[in-house]
């Protein structure tokens, strides 16, 4: 029975055959190192802003719930592990070191599987530090979310997909290597429970599995094994109808019944595919192109077009299973509608890390070539070339860490902190969204012993009772959104604390009250100028707040006003207050609201300036106009 | 399945890769221009003027609260990081080429979505 595999013809018998040693895994491990020490220092050091499912994620581990579709369930028992192990931080600290720590390990994954396609290490090494500084990948290593652990799932089926085909490439004895094929069946079906969209891999990886020993046709044990191997790993899925009744706050079907487990599953998002007509596919490619720039640079796509050739040339099987594995997920990209597009190619942007590692490789053996017998030169070439890569890996790098560095960001918690101290007894607080983007508040409630005496309309659902002359507050971006059945009907809303985010905003919702007209966003603004105020120090231990007291001169529309304290510019937000004088051309409008201190700020006392934002002659400019001081302790 | 027929099939793969490639990026650039031109008008209730200075008013960085159709390029867009507030992040570096992408959240399955937050200017243009 004739047995495939690839035939890597470049590169030396060592490199082809050799397993994983001592030295790839000590490699492997100082990448990961590297890489957790930089998403550690540039970790969010509380609840998760950056991607709205974070707070969700974080409730449903810490509890053992159930998540948004697809479920997650393996992400959801690593999550439980990390926010009951950790000894160290918040609940939502810990979640998002369980995205350093698994995507850091991911980083490591990458060598190990680069050294797998084969590879020469130094390449290998380089694509998976292009892959760890990559933009789209550092943000998501720095947040609670379920892009950054699906890396290190990915990588570790991939690695080993790869070893079973090494072995059955060494090893003449089908019953092993078809026992590491049912092992890599398990992750691979486990997978599905860090992200579902690993499914859309499985035709690479038959393809590949057929390329490498089409003879395990042949062998309908070894191939009943690995079936029942992957059920096992996606009998996980179980845990969806078990916890059903859980979350029943997100506007989806729940998934107890097989209808339900579907929708749940792979039927979720069936309306955002094919969503987009063909003739928008070369722009969708073009889109394509210009996310792997962002992430690899041009040189990056260069050399993964040279890699994808190089691979062909030395391992075709591997070429295709990576190939098909990139073509599932840019195919399928082609005619779906994604709000969240970057992030949809975290996963095959490993794929595109290994295609610039295979690119640096084929550099590295066109300088072999081209230096001949000449050991020296061909050293230092490759020395040269590894060090421009370095330099310019560092480039990349240093930009990724500015642009993803969120050891500063603690607006959500602040505003949580402030909003739970504000709303008083017997009231109802609607955070905004519902479901996965309503669970911050629950998180605040479950994590920090928030107070229970108001109700929290998102919290597993619960019906305010509509009936009682309750005060409602609302978090959210623009009011009108606020449709729910048992809204206060008629109600205005009257801003009465803004956080560090232009969302974060907690509004005292007037029953009974015709609303102002809440102004079009397309709209554009009117000038506003500052003809009082005051700012008066409500609370000075963190969360400290002020109270804005602002009286605007508002010629045409609303004016988009904001506010400055020290040198941050904390928020800016179209001007929402009372009409309390009208002139012929103008009004004054009088803005009453808490503004929270960031808490990032240094203690002391900070200059708070407001000032309007000011769009003639096309440019933007803001005039500032000093109104008080903010005082932290 | 032979290595020769996999390596044929690799390089008529990819040759069909980059010549598609190059078609889609040719296809949505301005020839005339050299810019690339807007695939639809920008949705969500966002001004769309001259294309020559964006601010964007966003929840956080690159992630805009706003639904910019996917179809839709901005073109020829130069950030103004005059507000530079924390809740009013520009979304990244905007270029010719780059799309100005919404990542937003409806408030249901096939509802509607938040509302636009993100102003185009053009010089004298209001």
């Amino acid at each position: 029975m004739k047995r495939a595999l690839d035939r890597p013809s470049e590169i030396d018998s060592q490199d082809q055959t050799k397993s994983v040693d001592a030295i790839d895994a000590v490699w492997a491990l100082a990448l990961a190192g590297a890489a957790f020490g930089a998403y550690l220092a540039t970790l969010t050091p509380g609840l998760a802003y950056e991607g709205g499912d974070g707070p969700e994620l974080t409730v449903v581990a810490s509890t053992l719930g159930l998540a948004h579709p697809t479920g997650y369930p393996l992400y959801t028992w690593l999550g439980w592990l990390a926010t009951h192990v950790v000894p160290l931080g918040s609940l939502a600290w810990r979640m998002n070191l369980l995205s350093a720590t698994l995507g850091a390990a991911g980083v490591g994954m990458i060598y190990l599987v680069a050294r797998r396609l084969p590879m020469h290490p130094v390449p290998a090494a380089l694509a998976a530090a292009a892959y760890g500084v990559s933009t789209t990948f550092w943000g998501q290593a720095v947040i609670t979310e379920v892009y950054a652990p699906n890396v290190f799932a990915l990588g570790g089926t991939l690695w080993l997909a790869l070893r079973w085909a090494d072995g059955v490439a060494r090893d003449p004895v089908p019953a092993r290597d078809d026992r590491r094929f049912a092992f890599f069946a398990l992750a691979y079906g486990a997978s599905f429970g860090m992200h579902l969209s690993n499914l859309g891999f499985a035709p690479a990886y038959a393809a590949f599995a057929l390329l490498i020993d089409p003879g395990i046709l042949r062998r309908p044990w070894s191939v009943a094994r690995a079936v029942l191997a992957f059920l096992l790993g996606v009998a996980q899925f179980a845990w969806l109808p078990l916890r059903a009744g859980f979350n029943d706050t997100f506007p989806n079907s729940a998934p107890q019944d097989w209808t339900g487990l579907y929708r749940y599953t792979v039927g979720t998002f069936a309306t955002e595919r094919e969503a987009l007509p063909i003739g928008n596919v070369p722009a969708q490619f073009a889109r394509y192109v210009a996310l792997v720039v962002d992430n690899f640079g041009v040189a990056g796509l260069v050399l993964g077009l040279a890699g994808m050739a190089r691979l062909a040339r030395v391992a075709p099987r591997r070429f295709w299973l990576l190939f098909l594995m990139w073509a599932m997920a840019v195919g399928a990209f082609m005619r779906t509608f994604l709000l969240d597009v970057d992030v949809f190619f975290v996963a095959s942007n490993v794929v595109v890390a290994l295609f610039v590692g295979a690119g640096l490789d084929a550099v590295r053996a066109g300088i072999v070539a081209a230096t001949g017998r000449s050991r020296r030169a061909a050293r230092a070439l490759s020395t040269a070339a590894a060090v421009a890569a370095i330099v310019v890996l560092a480039g990349a790098g240093r930009a990724s860490w500015r642009a993803n560095d969120r050891s500063t960001d603690t607006a959500l918690g602040d505003f949580y902190a402030a909003a739970f101290e504000m709303v008083p007894p017997q009231s109802v607080l609607v955070p905004a969204g519902r479901g996965a983007f309503g669970s911050a508040a629950i998180y605040w409630r479950l994590a920090h012993g928030g107070r229970a005496d108001f109700v929290l309309a998102s919290d597993r659902g619960l019906p305010p009772p509509v009936d009682r002359p309750l005060t409602f507050f609302a978090q959210t971006t623009a009011p009108p959104g606020l449709e729910r059945p048992w809204s206060p009907r008629a109600a205005a809303f009257t801003h009465v604390l803004r956080g560090a985010r232009r969302d974060l905003v907690l509004y005292r919702l007037e029953r009974d009250t015709v609303p102002e007209p809440w102004p079009p966003p397309d709209r554009m603004p009117g000038a506003g100028t500052l003809v009082g105020g005051s700012i008066t120090p409500v609370k000075s231990v963190r969360p400290a707040r002020v109270h804005v007291r602002a009286l605007w001169k508002v010629v045409g529309e609303m004016p988009i006003v904001t506010t400055r304290i020290g040198d941050v510019t904390v928020e800016a937000h179209r001007c929402a207050g009372a009409v309390i004088a009208t002139q012929p051309a103008s009004r004054v409008v009088q803005e009453d609201y808490d503004l929270i201190v960031p808490s990032q700020l240094p203690n002391g006392s900070h200059p708070v300036a407001l000032g309007a934002i000011d769009y003639q002659d096309g440019r933007i400019a803001v005039r500032w106009a000093p109104a008080g001081d903010a005082v932290i302790e | 399945m032979s290595d020769r027929i996999l390596r044929s099939a690799a390089a008529v793969t990819l040759a069909g890769l980059v010549a598609f490639g190059a078609w889609a990026w040719c296809s949505v650039i301005d020839r005339t221009h050299g810019r690339w031109s807007p695939q639809a008008e920008v949705g969500g209730g966002i001004d769309h003027f001259a294309d020559d200075t964006l601010f964007v008013s966003t929840s956080t960085r690159g992630v805009l609260p706003v639904v910019v159709r996917p179809e839709t390029a901005i073109t020829n867009v130069v950030v103004s990081d005059t507000v530079g507030a924390p809740g009013d992040d520009t979304v990244g570096e905007l270029r010719p080429g780059r799309f100005v992408v919404a990542r937003g959240h409806p408030v249901a399955p096939g509802g509607p979505l938040v509302a636009a937050t993100i102003l185009v200017f053009g010089p004298g243009q209001r």
